[in-house]
């Protein structure tokens, strides 16, 4: 009989050290998925000031079009250029809002994904199972002496609810990806298809607009001045640099890129702490270009 | 044979390499040397190409649109049931805070027994 008690104990162990290391798992997959979700807000959040730079380099690169064929064409016809020109910009317009307005559902989405996976749920079921555990105490006194091996029953449970709670995120997780992993994987695919479009034409309109106001100049210069002034490398080494600058569009591209493949190394249970953490890295550079954009509005 | 938005795709870069072309000094400076209504073509055909661009990324924006908008059902009905998952778990707190006022009462039923 002696000899059973120490294999009981033994077995215990066994148990709760099986019980909080799975706790653990749950737990981690739970807080990828919160930190995935938060990664998902910046990033939608930084999409409005892509689509407001997107608009300006637009309507500035067209705007140097109307402005190039003007003196050549009559009152009539610059009217007409004009109208023509506002009508496919207007169109854009609205094409960009429907954009705006989707990110903005898609924030919501992630939102609701977060508040399901956030710490706060634990914390605050924490706090109330202390409360069950000062009344016990009350009640019985010494319950918080009393031990199950070399546990304090006070100690064990906190992290057993903590279990409950963690595993309950993560089958709610679970389930909301099985039933909506296609369709987030969808969105974010279209998303990431937008986000290149609208790249793709940022790139061209500015590298239009730095040739326009930059390089065209300096060619002018070079080949028709009298004179070429003092300042004349100094602009072109300007404008190269703009063109270099826009090397942030990549880190657009990159975040839209890194969101998408991350969900799915979500949905299939291919996420590891690595690559959650190369999404954070490519949202915040994302982030950064936004703030740029905004700040020189 | 190529798609429909591989065709776009395509005739948007010719465009694009066509705009920077007409936007070029070199274009220009030598534009400047030919008569007026060659000049006037020009301006025309500048900004046929610029409205085409705009038209074609128009085009591509709004067949992106159209599948995201196709999407929202989805969306919306993953929000709402994330939205009642994290009800369920609040309830559980609720539960917690419910058994605590229970002992609450127990504890006081207890006073009262032993004084008497």
């Amino acid at each position: 009989m002696k000899a059973v008690k120490p294999v009981l104990a033994a077995l215990s162990l066994l148990c709760m050290t099986t019980v909080l290391s799975g706790c653990a798992t749950i737990q981690a997959r739970v807080e990828r998925g919160g930190t995935f979700t938060t990664a998902g807000i910046a990033y939608v959040d930084a999409i409005p000031a892509v689509l407001d730079e997107s608009f300006a380099l637009t309507v500035a690169a067209n705007s140097h079009q109307l402005l190039l064929s003007r003196g050549d064409l009559t009152e009539e016809e610059r009217a007409e250029e004009l109208g023509k020109s506002n009508a496919l910009l207007h169109e854009r317009q609205q094409l960009l809002q429907n954009l705006r307005r989707h990110s903005l559902l898609l924030r919501s989405y992630f939102l609701a994904l977060q508040a399901l996976t956030a710490d706060d749920n634990a914390s605050g079921i924490n706090s109330a199972t202390e409360g069950v555990v000062t009344r016990l105490a009350e009640l019985r006194p010494g319950i918080e002496d009393k031990t199950i091996g070399d546990a304090k029953i006070t100690d064990l449970i906190g992290p057993g609810i903590k279990l409950v709670v963690g595993a309950y995120q993560n089958a709610a997780l679970k389930q909301e990806l099985a039933a909506r992993g296609e369709a987030i994987e969808r969105e974010l695919a279209l998303q990431q298809e937008a986000i290149n479009a609208l790249i793709d034409d940022m790139t061209d309109n500015a590298q239009l607009i730095i040739q326009i106001e930059e390089l065209n100049p300096i060619f002018i210069e070079y080949v028709s001045a009298k004179r070429v002034s003092k300042t004349w490398n100094d602009k072109r080494l300007s404008a190269f640099k703009r063109t270099v600058s826009m090397e942030s569009h990549d880190d657009i591209r990159n975040a839209a890129a890194s969101m998408h493949s991350t969900w799915i190394a979500l949905v299939e249970k291919r996420d590891t702490e690595a690559t959650i953490n190369l999404l954070i890295e490519d949202v915040e550079r994302f982030s950064a270009v936004a703030r740029l954009f905004k700040s020189n509005d | 044979m190529s798609s429909p938005s591989k065709i776009r795709q395509e005739t948007l870069q010719t465009l694009r390499g066509t705009r920077r072309d007409m936007s070029s000094a070199k274009w220009l400076f030598a534009l400047k040397k030919q008569p007026k209504s060659v000049r006037r073509v020009a301006a025309h055909a500048r900004l046929d190409v610029e409205q085409a661009i705009l038209a074609l990324s128009n085009a591509k924006l709004a067949a992106i649109g159209k599948k995201l908008a196709a999407n929202e059902a989805d969306l919306r009905t993953g929000r709402d049931a994330l939205k009642v998952a994290r009800r369920r778990l609040n309830r559980v707190k609720t539960m917690l805070g419910k058994v605590s006022k229970l002992l609450d009462v127990v504890q006081k039923v207890l006073r009262f027994t032993t004084t008497l």
